[in-house]
């Protein structure tokens, strides 16, 4: 209630300033917003904006109101896993199989060489079991990661009928592929066909031996979330806070469509994979999670406009699968912005959050396009290329005084220097692709600095 | 051969022949018990490849009827006409059909109604990049319709028949293939429900995949299955080289066109539409498809069996079961052409190394049962022959040295008896005469004496009770007295003792009674074979290697020994004439009993011969 009564108050705050919401979520699961980086934009120029689609995932009132889980457990079993990683993986598994309920659909398969499903998909049940198979488990032979995907895939799709249920794939490796497919390209067009199936693949890399392009581009394709445990010690936090995500679904199949006015031209998404076809822009999730954002950016231009006027600048629509009341609903929203020949109206209309949004999400872009360079063996190209875009959100952040910009700007030099000086280690390379993938996706759970 | 050698050669032969019979009897039986085994083994491996080679063809059967599948259902989708809501339609298909990669139209001219070259996203642009320049240049709908139904190569034919005798046998991955079956069924029955549910507003209730049941669904299934019997009469091989097949119905031409793209393989399926103004097609989620083929492989490899699905450029797509690393498959069946082009399936198998090596082992453990046990009884056999020749031989001696002892008696006896029946009749009146008789009886009785002496020495030696008192002795002196004592009766033989004795003393550890019989038999043995030499020398020396001791030697110039006789001269009851017509008396007890006493004493008694003709003995003490 006291969120309403807050979303309330903002919202009369922003209809004084002059944007005026059209709709917004009632007693949705899921909450719907429109935000754009300044309410009021410079009248009679061409301006670039920034537009957050944000949803926002009510939080689980009970836990047994939470949708029954499809999930297949993937896991590596090649000689690299010998030692502490295999112990802790199957010590993992096993506080994974506390948490689900009877009711949860589990399958486990393993691959090394060969791939071989342990425990076909049913339910849990008292969980004996699986615990027993999992406490087998024992390495050897080399990584048939395609194969495993593929098969725990093989296996969710045996209860794909129940619509109702959160469909996923967790996968841990600690080595290359080296079985069938193995390039990110392939596994990435697989994680594409698998997220329209409405299965998501989580991908865990373990120690610094998996090749983590693959890994965070099969988790970004599918909408799963993706983890790097540099120490095998790391794996139960990490089970739990997957599980964690995927016990509190709220929302599956999730299709956001957002349709510009004439005037307003969607340049590209920032951070997500989305399609823009003309003046409409769509992009599809797989899930959302209770009690967290995920959002998509989108730059518009803005063509130019008088001082004074209010023009809508974006109009989103929602779908989902309501995963808490097992039906289909629909949230739509929209958003206006105003026009001022004042330059310190529209500073002071700045939504600093928005803009660091924005800026995370242009970071985590530039350090993948840094790996690629450093890569390519061109360190200076990546490090100049880092500076550039801190510099750029740097000056903005200065315009609007945004401190938690200027913080992320602060941080890109440093990096920048260590890039241009040492290249990328095999750690930090894991360690960019894995950030960067997570704030792309706004992925909570997981990430070092929120453990 | 005598009788007794002959009858014991005989029962050598009589347990030789049958044990070597048994032992090669038993080997031959190892033996074809072996290749029996072998032959068994090769049946297996045989039968087992022969498995492997029709789940590889059932693999391939498998993997082109889900292929076949996903092409039905893309092109029966394509095909039903749809002329006001295309866009959307096809919008949502590359949105919700994992499948479905790119929806497209092109005109016949190759020119793109969509994707919208002007507003492509990324995806879009890819597919351009990939597809316009082979869409203008040679367009897979311009390649001229292949022949008719029905004229499949003869070898194509021939290879489906197998594979479907194949089918009967092999039946363990039906149900999973059954099951991708569905699923890529159900894949486009839904699809078309969901389209057609969101025309206007999606909702749950139309968005859910409806039951097969319903009337829609069971047509479509009707239409689907009937395609996918239809399909494997439908394969052609184009001339052309881009292999393609094409199905011609009310609803236009249709085909399918794998084509491989900076080294990847990209599948479109396209219709054109009646009229052959437009060209609808789609890109296949190949990712999607190779996902699903896993299902397609044997579900549970035997052990040791290993199959692999490899595409076109030769890597490995899936594998299940044990496939070894560099090694040849058993079997190789390519797929279809027209729907994969250059990709196959490979069965391999890795024979347990247990099969022929453990048949080898058993024959060679058998072969070595069997030579132990014939050695053994061969060994034993000869042992006991053995054994009983040497008892023949020595109770022959035993006669031949009773025969001989009492005729060595009875000569000193009967001269004795003579000599003093003539003295007891008195008829010798001559008294020099009576005592040359007395000396004579008396050297007879001495003669008695020694070979009495010599058989119950015969008899201690033999039974281990011989007693010897050892006492130092000079050994010169001793050998001095003895032949002062015997030289007599070595003239008398017509021999000339000749002494080399030394001037100073030579002292050995000694039994002097022992002593004397050994030089009394050399003597004894001088007299008796060496008479004819004139001669018999007695020296005493110490050891030349100038070791304490000394040593004896008494050398004659007779005949002495024969080379092949001189390791048996000592030997008992030995003789060098063994008749008893020999023309030499003797027991063949001497040399045998002076050698023992010599060892006895801890010396020994050795054979030389000697140089110039003639024996020497030599009799070392210590």
């Amino acid at each position: 209630m006291k969120i309403r009564i807050a979303c309330f108050v903002s919202l009369t705050a922003v209809a004084l300033l002059g944007a005026v919401p059209l709709a917004f979520a009632g007693n949705d699961t899921v909450q719907l917003r429109v935000d754009v980086d300044r309410a009021v934009l410079p009248a009679d120029s061409t301006e670039k904006a920034v537009v957050k689609i944000a949803l926002d995932g009510v939080r689980l009132p009970r836990r047994e109101t939470r949708p029954p889980i499809n999930l297949a457990l993937v896991i590596d079993r090649s000689g690299s896993m010998t030692g502490d990683k295999i112990v802790k993986a199957r010590e993992a598994a096993l506080e994974a199989v506390e948490r689900f309920a009877p009711d949860d659909i589990v399958s486990l398969v393993v691959f090394d060489n060969r791939i071989d499903t342990l425990v076909p998909a049913q339910r849990v049940g008292d969980g004996r079991r699986l615990r027993e198979v999992i406490c087998n488990i024992e390495p050897r032979g080399g990584t048939a990661l395609h194969g495993g995907v593929t098969r725990g895939a093989a296996e969710i799709r045996k209860n794909l009928e129940d619509r109702s249920s959160i469909n996923r794939v967790i996968l841990l490796s600690d080595g290359l592929a080296n079985v069938g497919p193995s390039s990110p390209e392939e596994l990435g067009r697989l994680g594409t066909s698998l997220m329209k199936e409405g299965i998501s693949v989580t991908t865990i890399g373990l120690g610094l031996g998996f090749n983590e392009d693959l890994m965070t581009r099969l988790a970004q394709r599918s909408d799963g979330n993706t983890y790097f445990v540099e120490h095998s010690s790391d794996l139960s936090r990490i089970f739990a806070a997957e599980l964690g995500d995927v016990m509190n679904v709220i929302a599956r199949r999730v299709v956001i469509e957002i349709d510009f006015p004439r005037g307003m031209r969607p340049l590209c998404f920032v951070g997500r994979d989305g399609t823009i076809r003309g003046q409409r822009a769509e992009l599809r999730l797989n899930q959302l999670y209770g009690g967290q954002e995920k959002f998509a950016l989108i730059e518009v231009e803005v063509s130019p406009a008088e001082a004074g006027a209010e023009r809508e600048i974006a109009r989103a629509r929602v779908s989902y699968d309501d995963a808490v009341n097992q039906r289909a609903a629909t949230v739509t929203a929209a958003r206006t912005i105003q026009f001022s020949a004042n330059r310190k109206t529209v500073v002071s209309s700045a939504d600093h959050k928005v803009q660091a949004d924005y800026a995370a999400n242009v970071m985590a872009l530039a350090k993948d396009e840094a790996i690629v360079l450093v890569d390519a063996d061109r360190r200076d190209a990546a490090a100049a290329l880092l500076r550039e875009r801190a510099d750029e959100l740097r000056k903005s952040a200065e315009v609007y005084s945004n401190l938690t910009v200027k913080e992320l700007a602060a941080g890109a030099a440093p990096a920048a220097a260590k890039i241009e000086r040492d290249g990328l280690s095999n750690a930090e390379r894991k360690l960019y692709r894995t950030e960067s993938a997570q704030t792309r996706n706004q992925q909570s759970s997981g990430s070092p600095s929120t453990p | 051969m005598s009788p007794v050698s002959r009858r014991i050669f005989l029962y050598w032969v009589l347990l030789f022949v049958p044990t070597l019979a048994a032992g090669g009897g038993a080997i031959l039986l190892l033996r074809r018990e072996q290749a029996r085994v072998a032959e068994q083994g090769a049946y297996a491996d045989e039968a087992r490849r022969a498995a492997i080679a029709a789940r590889a063809r059932l693999s391939v059967e498998s993997v082109e009827l889900l292929v076949g599948d996903v092409q039905t259902g893309l092109l029966d989708t394509l095909a039903e006409p749809r002329a006001r809501d295309v866009e959307q339609f096809m919008e949502q298909w590359e949105r919700s059909n994992p499948l479905v990669r790119m929806a497209f139209r092109v005109t016949a001219g190759g020119e793109f109604l969509r994707p919208d070259p002007a507003a492509a996203n990324e995806e879009a642009r890819g597919f351009l990049r990939r597809f316009s320049r082979p869409f203008q240049e040679n367009p897979p709908w311009a390649i001229p319709p292949a022949p008719a139904i029905g004229t499949m190569p003869g070898e194509q034919i021939k290879r489906e028949r197998d594979a479907d005798e194949m089918r009967q046998d092999v039946t363990s991955n039906v149900a999973q293939v059954q099951s991708a079956r569905r699923d890529v069924q159900q894949l486009f029955k839904a699809q078309e429900l969901a389209v057609r549910g969101r025309t206007s507003e999606g909702s749950y209730a139309e968005d859910r995949r409806v039951p097969a049941a319903s009337s829609a669904p069971a047509n479509a299934s009707a239409v689907d299955v009937g395609r996918a019997k239809e399909r494997p009469m439908a394969r052609n091989e184009a001339k052309s080289g881009a292999a393609y097949p094409e199905l011609n119905d009310a609803a236009g031409r249709r085909g399918w066109w794998p084509t491989s793209v900076d080294g990847r393989l990209h599948l479109i399926a396209w219709v054109e539409l009646p009229g052959g103004g437009e060209v609808r097609g789609v890109e296949v989620e190949t990712a999607a498809l190779l996902s699903r083929l896993e299902s397609a492989l044997p579900a549970a490899p035997g052990s040791g069996e290993g199959f692999v699905l490899r595409d076109g450029s030769g890597r490995i797509v899936h594998q299940r079961g044990a496939v070894p690393r560099n090694a040849e498959p058993v079997v190789r069946v390519p797929l279809a052409a027209a729907l994969l082009p250059g990709w196959e399936v490979l069965g391999y198998f890795t024979a347990a190394p247990a099969g022929s090596a453990a048949g080898a082992g058993v024959f060679w453990l058998g072969a070595l049962l069997a030579g132990v046990f014939v050695a053994a009884i061969l060994a034993g056999g000869s042992l006991l022959l053995w054994q009983a020749r040497r008892s023949e031989e020595e109770a022959a001696q035993k006669t031949s040295f009773v025969a001989n002892v009492s005729h060595e008696f009875k000569t000193p006896l009967t001269t004795i008896r003579l000599y003093s029946e003539l003295l007891e009749q008195g008829r010798v009146r001559d008294g020099e005469q009576g005592r040359a008789y007395l000396r004579t009886i008396g050297r007879e009785t001495q003669r008695l004496a020694r070979l009495v002496n010599n058989a119950l020495d015969f008899s201690r030696l033999e039974q281990g009770r011989k007693k010897y008192a050892r006492e130092e002795i000079d050994l010169g002196a001793e050998i001095g007295r003895l032949l002062d004592t015997h030289a007599p009766r070595v003239t008398e033989a017509g021999l000339r003792l000749e002494r080399n004795l030394p001037a100073t003393p030579v002292s050995v550890m000694a039994d002097r009674d022992a002593l004397e019989q050994i030089v009394l038999n050399l003597i004894d043995n001088a007299c008796k074979y060496a008479a004819d030499g004139g001669q018999v020398a007695v020296t005493v020396a110490k050891p030349r290697d100038g070791q304490s001791g000394g040593e004896v030697r008494v050398s004659d110039r007779g005949p002495g020994v024969p080379a092949e006789q001189r390791g048996r001269v000592f030997e008992k009851f030995h003789r060098v004439d063994d008749a008893l017509t020999a023309e030499k008396t003797g027991a063949g007890l001497g040399l045998s009993i002076a050698r023992q006493l010599a060892r006895g004493l801890g010396g020994e008694l050795r054979y030389v011969a000697r140089e110039g003709g003639g024996a020497e003995f030599v009799l070392e003490l210590p």
